[in-house]
């Protein structure tokens, strides 16, 4: 018997809590939403994205009537603000109960006594939760490519796999954040009510409250900071006042600073986490 | 020799003290049943001792490793089932051993041969392959108890491990720990509450209470049957009995194997009252003692 390394326990972690991850009714849950929401937005992009449907009003970001770069731009931009809200809700179905349940259901008695230290633990679980979010975002982008594709007869811009990229990083920083609060937690309910009540209501009002009195964008809101996702197609924020609509991309300092944001949040809140772990026993 | 030392143990919930500087050695191969009433602390023992819980002060150590400052280590020489056992429930029980086995170095060929071997012998091996959401209570404990032999270890920490099984079930489960026992090859640390299960496997019974360590001694108390008998000791019969066994307070105690109804005969005979025959346990008496009204 030869005690495996550290590298190696991490992925016999991993793949022991994947399998219970993708078996769960929350990732089927997850997959039946992420369907629904490429059926919507694939209906509506057969409807008004297409070079030949009639452009609603409400949709228009230029004055100038529409060229089919800005089209193609717009349909990105209108899938990837509605999949902005994917990691959010992977995050909070894989990552929030990830360390509560484990008191919440006693299974705790069992892992908190494998021969293992607790940051292999920790770190096996969040890869695991990692992989099946993106499993979910992966699905959703391969909808848009193919409506992309469908639509245009082209293959998607450079963008498009920057866009990608981005959101892995956001569902990495909200990740971060769930399993930080599930540490935090003992029971699962209150690990999924805080990550909503801090998302939703605690980002979202701070960046309301900040970009009126201040005139600033407050960037280091990872609500905020998660927009950029769909701003490298157009550099428009619809939560955020402070900035006017450009139909151009997103900036390369811009893009920098935003993911600046999120590699902190992801790894401050992945830091914390295993530090609190650490020392989490079972009353 | 594997030994675990416990030094100055306290846990505090609050500011309720579940272990007040508990100070135990383990040291010699057998079954030590710790024995206490609900709540006296054997839990909050077991949970310190397989790192669930932290102490608040004190230490153990296992082979010498400390279990504040290395637990990884000193858990590898553990094997553990405490509480009841909870397992995720969208994997099999084959899957639940084959991680343990795999995490703690086994080869996965390694670990198909003695998940087979564990699972015949704690008698989960035909349910194996169905996920442990699907289990009853006894099938989870009965993989719970393949969890902790799994790897073989030189120590077993099993909490009330017969708790919540149906009597044909807690006969099987103390029959395996006999037979785990057998060799006097491992320390097996079991805690109950039933002074019977203690009298039956234990080597060594520990009686805890209010957080303390409050008796502690070999179990050699085989029972007796005791006769409560009307009178003196005119009987010349009763005469010869008392002179050869204990008789206190009224009561002639007998040793289990002896001819009982041939004595019992004896005393009719020699025209001796005798109003009640019952079985009798020093532990318990022992037991009463120490936990006093809790």
């Amino acid at each position: 018997m030869n005690q495996p390394g550290n590298m190696r326990k991490i992925g016999i972690v991993s793949l022991f809590y994947f399998r219970n991850y993708y078996r769960s009714k929350s990732f089927y849950l997850m997959l039946f939403l992420v369907i629904l929401v490429v059926s919507l937005l694939t209906y509506l992009s057969v409807k008004y994205f297409s070079y030949t449907s009639s452009f609603p009003n409400f949709l228009r970001f230029s004055s100038n009537g529409l060229n089919t770069g800005l089209l193609r731009n717009e349909f990105s931009f209108v899938w990837e603000f509605a999949g902005t809200y994917l990691p959010v809700f992977a995050s909070v179905f894989f990552g929030s109960p990830a360390i509560s349940t484990e008191i919440e259901s006693k299974t705790a008695f069992q892992t908190f006594t494998y021969p293992i230290p607790r940051s292999v633990l920790f770190t096996g679980k969040f890869l695991a939760a990692f992989l099946v979010t993106s499993i979910i975002i992966s699905i959703f982008y391969l909808g848009q490519l193919f409506n992309f594709a469908y639509l245009y007869h082209i293959i998607p811009p450079g963008s498009f796999g920057l866009s990608y990229l981005l959101m892995i990083l956001f569902a990495l920083a909200m990740l971060g954040l769930t399993f930080l609060l599930s540490v935090i937690f003992n029971k699962n309910l209150y690990a999924y009510i805080s990550v909503f009540i801090i998302y939703f209501l605690v980002f979202g009002t701070a960046s309301l409250v900040i970009s009126f009195l201040y005139s600033t964008t407050p960037f280091y809101l990872l609500s905020v900071s998660a927009a950029i996702v769909y701003e490298v197609y157009i550099n428009f924020n619809p939560f955020n006042f402070t900035v006017l609509p450009s139909i151009s991309p997103a900036s390369v300092s811009q893009i920098t600073l935003y993911v600046s944001v999120m590699v902190v949040y992801a790894f401050v809140s992945f830091m914390s986490a295993i530090f609190l772990f650490e020392s989490k026993e079972v009353k | 020799m594997v030994k675990i030392r416990i030094e100055n143990l306290s846990k505090n919930y609050g500011n309720v003290e579940a272990l007040k500087s508990v100070n135990l050695t383990f040291d010699r191969e057998g079954i030590i049943v710790l024995l206490g009433p609900n709540g006296a602390g054997k839990t909050t023992l077991m949970k310190t001792m397989t790192g669930i819980s932290r102490p608040t002060s004190g230490d153990i150590f296992i082979n010498e490793h400390s279990v504040m400052e290395d637990l990884s280590t000193a858990l590898s020489s553990i094997g553990s089932l405490v509480e009841q056992p909870e397992f995720y429930p969208y994997l099999t029980g084959r899957e639940i051993l084959n991680f343990s086995c795999r995490i703690r170095g086994f080869t996965r060929s390694e670990c198909t041969e003695r998940i087979d071997e564990i699972s015949r012998l704690t008698g989960c091996f035909s349910y194996l392959d169905r996920k442990a959401g699907e289990y009853s209570r006894g099938m989870k404990q009965r993989l719970g108890l393949s969890l902790s032999l799994l790897h073989d270890p030189p120590i077993i920490i099993l909490d009330e491990p017969t708790f919540g099984l149906d009597p044909k079930g807690m006969y099987q489960f103390r029959n395996i720990l006999k037979d785990i026992n057998a060799k006097k090859e491992k320390i097996i640390i079991l805690s109950t509450h039933l002074i019977g299960e203690a009298k039956e496997v234990g080597d060594r019974i520990i009686i805890i209470n209010n957080g303390s360590i409050v008796s502690d001694f070999e179990n050699t108390d085989a029972g007796y049957v005791r006769i409560r008998v009307d009178g003196s000791k005119d009987s010349r019969a009763l005469q010869e009995l008392a002179s050869d066994h204990r008789f206190e307070d009224g009561y002639l105690f007998l040793r289990p194997d002896e001819d009982i109804s041939g004595i019992l005969k004896r005393l009719v005979l020699d025209n001796v009252r005798f109003d009640r025959v019952e079985e009798y346990s020093d532990l318990e008496n022992q037991y009463i003692r120490s936990v006093g009204d809790s």
